[in-house]
């Protein structure tokens, strides 16, 4: 059974999940501010067990996280959408970048992390979960 | 003041002269196709000052289709010149998450 689906932009690549994102982390490191073009990135980590590729294939490119793990960063190679992430010390998760999903992602219980880069100006909800780095516990 | 900018990796850098004419925080849903995140951002710069750094995009090599071509320099002014005055926010944004044109789009990624 199909739980979420999602694709690139242009809608040369797409994707399906048998089972739900268990977590929503939004990230402001200027990693993923770079990533996204935007104010921060979405990251939904999903199990790779149920994860398919449905349509397309993408490209990849891998960087070293500031720990040192490599992680492999699928992108749409004709429209340029960052898609998902494999961080490589996880075999077992796929992460998805919010964006990319069809249905709209629901912020209200994202965890915020790297918060120390915020974008000025950006307003974090009150109450939200927030790390200043990397999230503990 | 000279902003400077580019992708994540590096490959594609441009700077441009001058301020941003407005900032547009855009939730459509292109945008948040585009920015693979909640919304996309757009500050519009006038196009005299901008300037991609071609002889660091030359070694470009994941960057396809019009990614690559505007970075390579081939068809940059074909590139702007897909879009008119009249249409500068509207949804035929091919992904580009760098530049589209006749306003230039930015990263703002900061300097980190």
């Amino acid at each position: 059974m199909t739980e979420c689906a999602g694709g690139c932009q242009c809608g040369a690549v797409r994707y399906e999940c048998a089972s739900e994102p268990f977590a929503l982390f939004i990230c402001h490191c200027t990693e993923c501010r770079r990533q996204s073009a935007s104010a921060f990135g979405m990251s939904l980590p999903v199990s790779r067990a149920g994860f398919r590729l449905t349509k397309g294939a993408p490209g990849f490119w891998s960087r070293r996280s500031g720990s040192g793990i490599e992680i492999r960063c699928a992108f749409c190679s004709d429209c340029g959408s960052r898609l998902w992430d494999e961080p490589q010390d996880a075999p077992d998760i796929v992460v998805l970048k919010g964006g990319s999903l069809d249905e709209p992602v629901d912020m209200s219980n994202a965890i915020h992390i790297w918060t120390a880069s915020k974008l000025p100006g950006l307003a974090i909800p009150e109450g939200a979960r927030q790390f200043a780095g990397e999230p503990t516990g | 003041m000279t902003w400077t900018g580019g992708c994540q990796c590096g490959s594609v850098r441009y700077e441009f002269a001058g301020e941003p004419l407005a900032l547009y925080v855009c939730h459509c849903i292109e945008c948040r196709r585009q920015s693979a995140s909640a919304f996309g951002m757009s500050l519009a710069v006038p196009r005299a000052g901008f300037r991609l750094n071609l002889e660091a995009n030359a070694a470009v090599s994941w960057l396809v289709t019009d990614n690559a071509k505007v970075a390579l320099g081939y068809r940059v002014d074909a590139y702007f010149d897909v879009y008119d005055m009249s249409g500068p926010f509207d949804d035929r944004d091919q992904g580009d998450r760098i530049i589209h044109g006749p306003f230039i789009k930015l990263t703002v990624g900061g300097g980190g």
